[in-house]
């Protein structure tokens, strides 16, 4: 089919591992004795490297292909390489910030970031499920370690064991939905499974349907969208809050999309067998996930159920199945990565313990840190959805496409979520403005200047793209182009 | 001209913006920059408001620009006899609320970013002529309204502001929807997608769906606008905002329920408003007597003006319903002198507690005799009880001469709740002046401060209630607009009876539309 392989294609993905295995060479043989800081601004480096790259590539006319179709380095997974950058670069920061305060600060710490956004990288560009397996397993594992960074401490064990088991438990969904697909259509790649879908009578599909359902249930798990979210609160609990920031925005984006290039690109032709189960998916998880959230006093945790819901709302948009579902979907999963940032970096800068902060220690924030509250009020009001912010332009996008879509009883559902998010986001913003500090119980704020740029980049992108939503929408669009 | 409307929405944002800037800034100087931004913004409606033309129909001073063409979304904004009266009302208020607000010692930073946003968001609200930026400042108006009640408060204050907020957002996701509904049917008809209010106005929908999406958009007004059985937000929050915060709730905020009720509801879905029109007035004639008979048992004063505001906005939504010239007409009268009634007495009544707190605190011997205030709060009740001469009885008179074209003798007993009304209001009056003491920090009487504040409200109040016909004739012309449509669905409606095919979208959204922009054109250079 071809005859050289273009690596120019893998460009990005291997300036990333080339300064991940850079930043390890050099915690292992040069910089055993220094600051472990310098490895995370080389980390840093290199995925800013990496995204430049990557926007070049944009900006190229693309849609080639690569090993006999396992890799498509076509627009959409540029857009989403250049989202999980973005991410990177974010939780980075982040960890810039955190880590010099907590007593491990290690080396090995910074590159396993890399990595793991190497594993959904080529989990975003799969045109195979073999590829979309390794780089889910990639991302996977780097995770568990980061999870369990802090393994000194009670919660950051149990948030470790909860990762790992849960997701092995989706790998081995995963794994044997696809063996299931392999025996029953002879071959692993996306556009094989269109064909056979196509052209063979579904009386003989035989175990397929089960291997997809068993796909669709390891993904699920994976991404924690209800019923399959129960290990997401303990393990953001546990983790570190830069690590909190990587689960919440690295694993909903690379859902996003796996599940749009598998459900519109490989299974098109099957839609009225997964819709219905999307359906379920996506108002289990739009509902639930904020009604768990109501009666949750730790910030990560009531991040973590919210992030349950806003997985839900992006599924709308998979539901929906047409452009401007996706395009929502896309627009969505950018607002809400932005709004949750700017909730985390709260949570950093305000560093009180592992476990993370509860509702309560804010406080009177409002009045002591009017900047940082300012910050963390319009990230919870874009988490809520309500103008003038990025995470109500998504919310609106879905919301319509749903009804495009003829899906009026999703988008009524849709708005009773949205409805309980406000609740749930602006609870933060009634402590930090409307009660007054305890005493004893203000935090400590650690201000550095990475986790300012992080808060303040979030908060521009959230407000900006509030307002003017255009550019991101066209972006979105143009990408979508390659699956549609 | 048209830049003079744009930035009636961008100054007070800006200004707010400004003060977020500064977070250093004192307390007395972020109040004193709030003020100039409001008054310069009362100016700037004035001037608009002279240079309104009051004989051309449509939008004037429009102005559009586009803002998300994929979705053919545009910043359309203009205004007609019926929305620039609420625009100046806006400005008037939030100027009046933060000059009242002087003695309020901490937190008047957030406070004046606060009601400079709200000011902002409310009047985007009454200028936009694209559904989607009007939804985008309907959904917004709520955040900083909900930290005006909430700002620096106990767990009660809380409570108050939360539940406000919900409520508003619940009644705003029907509405949310069934715009995109409405657009989204009209991106089947005509083939594009486009929330332009001209080009909805042509639209015929089955009227099944109308009766739907007519009821999302009534509960979403009704909440805002305290309607009877969604009305239970607004006594509690009313009774623990500060003044600035409860001034700008009262008269800009249930101003905007009934803003939509009469301009979107009849205009949009003029065959499920036939259909409707009935329990509507059921709905507004239950909700007047019942406000009426809960004035009665109301025992402090802002409960008082809450059950004021409620009875009102029962008596708009009877004017909306009759559909008739008068009962519209009067409806907006209603609602602009309700908004203005309704922040003097709560200006007053915030004045009266103020100094009766003092005096507890310096364990004086009951107030002095306090003339101004009192005659101050003796015209507002008045007015309040539509007493001639003042504006709530201009209103009163033409909705009740509506309901009584509309729906008979029936209306007129709305009368007997004015009257029980007018009772349970002149508890307010009620005061033990005559003490001898006057030892708390306040002066006595009304200082200059807060006479300036309640000063051109009454100005207002007095005004309308003797001249009111400019007011009258600049209603005219929208309320005209809006009984065209629902004349030519009646039509329609007896025209088809034999044929009960009613899946039949007519194509003219597209005429309709250009008229609407060429017509605004004119308008515009005009008024330029």
């Amino acid at each position: 089919m071809q005859s050289g392989f273009d690596w120019g294609i893998l460009a990005p993905e291997l300036t990333l591992a080339g300064f991940a295995l850079l930043a390890l060479l050099m915690e292992g043989l040069f910089w055993p004795r220094r600051s472990a800081v310098n490895l995370g601004y080389l980390s840093l480096l290199g995925c800013l490297v990496a995204l430049s790259i990557a926007l070049i590539e944009w900006t190229e006319e693309g849609g080639e292909q690569g090993l006999n179709g396992m890799l498509l380095a076509d627009p959409y997974s540029t857009f989403f390489d250049i989202l999980l950058l973005c991410a990177t670069v974010f939780a980075l920061l982040l960890a810039l910030q955190h880590l010099p305060h907590s007593d491990r600060d290690r080396g090995e710490y910074y590159p396993l970031f890399l990595l793991s956004t190497l594993g959904m990288m080529a989990t975003v560009a799969a045109g195979d499920l073999v590829l979309l397996f390794v780089g889910l397993e990639l991302t996977s594992l780097c995770l568990y370690v980061l999870v369990g960074t802090e393994w000194r401490l009670q919660l950051a064990n149990e948030a470790s064991g909860k990762q790992l088991i849960s997701g092995m438990l989706g790998t081995g969904l995963l794994i044997y939905g696809i063996g299931l697909i392999y025996g029953e259509t002879g071959s692993t790649g996306l556009r094989d499974l269109e064909i056979y879908l196509r052209e063979v009578d579904a009386r003989a599909w035989g175990l397929l349907l089960p291997g997809l359902g068993l796909v669709l249930a390891g993904l699920a798990v994976k991404i924690g969208i209800a019923p399959f979210h129960m290990w997401a609160p303990d393990v953001y609990q546990g983790t570190p809050a830069p690590v909190t920031a990587f689960l919440l925005l690295g694993p909903k984006l690379v859902g996003g999309a796996v599940f749009g290039r598998l459900l519109l690109y490989g299974l098109a032709s099957l839609e009225e067998v997964w819709m219905p189960v999307l359906w379920g998916l996506s108002a289990a998880s739009m509902v639930g996930g904020y009604l768990l959230a109501l009666n949750q006093r730790n910030l990560k945790r009531v991040l973590a159920y919210a992030g349950v819901s806003q997985s839900g709302f992006a599924l709308l948009g998979l539901v929906a199945a047409n452009e401007s579902g996706l395009a929502g979907m896309l627009f969505h999963l950018v607002a809400c990565a932005l709004a949750n940032v700017g909730a985390i970096a709260a949570l950093v800068i305000c560093h009180r313990g592992e476990e993370g902060a509860e509702l309560g220690d804010y406080r009177g924030l409002g009045s002591r840190h009017p900047w940082l509250a300012l910050g963390v009020a319009l990230s919870m009001v874009g988490l809520a959805g309500l103008p003038p912010t990025a995470g109500f332009m998504g919310r609106v996008l879905l919301l319509s496409s749903a009804l495009e879509g003829g899906y009026l009883g999703l988008a009524l559902l849709g708005s009773l979520g949205c409805l309980l998010g406000i609740y749930v986001h602006l609870r933060v913003v009634v402590s930090m403005y409307m009660q007054s500090a305890d005493a004893d119980r203000t935090l400590p704020v650690i201000v550095a200047p990475e986790a300012l740029v992080a808060l303040l980049l979030a908060v521009l992108g959230t407000v900006g793209l509030g307002l003017w939503p255009s550019s991101l929408l066209d972006a979105a669009r143009a990408a979508l182009i390659a699956i549609m | 001209m048209e830049h003079l409307l744009t930035a009636c929405v961008w100054l007070p944002l800006g200004g707010a913006l400004v003060l977020v800037l500064l977070p250093s800034v004192r307390e007395g100087m972020a109040r004193g920059l709030a003020l100039t931004v409001a008054g310069i913004q009362l100016l700037m409606v004035i001037a608009l408001g002279v240079r309104f033309d009051v004989a051309l129909s449509g939008a004037q001073f429009a102005a559009r620009r586009e803002w998300i063409p994929a979705l053919g979304i545009s910043f359309h904004i203009g205004v007609d006899g019926l929305s620039l009266p609420f625009v100046g009302l806006v400005a008037l208020l939030g100027f009046a609320g933060l000059l009242a607000s002087r003695q309020q010692a901490e937190g008047m930073r957030g406070m004046s970013i606060a009601v400079l946003t709200a000011m902002g968001g409310l009047t985007g609200c009454f200028i936009s002529l694209d559904l989607f930026l009007f939804y985008f400042f309907f959904e917004f108006a709520p955040l900083p309204i909900f930290f005006l009640i909430g700002i620096r408060g106990g767990i009660a204050r809380i409570f108050a502001a939360v539940r406000f907020l919900l409520y508003a957002a619940s009644g705003s996701f029907p509405v949310l929807i069934a715009i995109l509904y409405l657009a989204d049917f009209r991106r089947l008809a005509v083939g594009t997608l486009g929330f332009g209010l001209e080009e909805f106005t042509g639209l015929t929908l089955p009227l099944e769906t109308q009766q739907w999406l007519l009821l999302a958009f009534f509960v979403g007004f009704a909440v805002r606008g305290a309607v009877v059985p969604l009305h239970t937000w607004l006594a509690e929050a009313e009774g623990r905002a500060p003044v600035a915060g409860a001034v700008l709730l009262a008269g800009g905020w249930l101003s905007l329920g009934g803003y939509g009720m009469l301009r979107f509801c009849p205009s949009l879905f003029p065959d499920a408003f036939l259909h409707f029109r009935f329990y509507f007035f059921g709905l507004a004639f239950c909700g007047l007597l019942y406000s009426a008979i809960l004035i009665l048992v109301q025992r402090n004063r802002r409960g008082l003006i809450a059950c004021f505001s409620i009875c009102q906005m029962g008596l708009v939504l009877l004017g909306v319903s009759s559909l008739q010239p008068a009962g519209m007409q009067g409806s907006g009268l209603l609602l602009l002198s309700h908004g203005l009634i309704a922040a003097t007495l709560l200006l007053l009544v915030d004045m009266r507690e103020r100094r009766e707190r003092g005096e507890e605190e310096a364990k004086g011997g009951g107030l002095p005799f306090q003339p101004v205030l009192s005659v101050c709060l003796l015209v507002a009740v008045a007015a309040a009880a539509a007493f001639p001469g003042l504006s709530g009885f201009v209103g009163l008179l033409s909705v009740i001469l509506g309901g009584y074209e509309a729906f008979g003798l029936i209306a007129l007993a709305s009368g007997f709740g004015i009257c029980l009304l007018a009772i349970g209001l002149l508890r307010l009056l009620a005061n033990d002046s005559g003490g001898a003491g006057g030892r708390g920090s306040e002066p006595a009487d009304l200082h200059w401060g807060e006479g300036a504040a309640v000063l051109p409200l009454l100005l207002c109040i007095v005004c309308i209630g003797l001249f009111p016909r400019p007011l009258e004739s600049a209603l005219e012309g929208p309320v005209s607009q809006i009984l065209a449509v629902i004349d030519s669905a009646e039509g329609r409606t007896e025209g088809e009876v034999e044929d009960t095919g009613e899946e039949e979208y007519l194509e003219d959204g597209e005429e309709e539309a250009e008229d609407g922009v060429t017509g605004s054109g004119t308008a515009s250079s005009g008024g330029g």
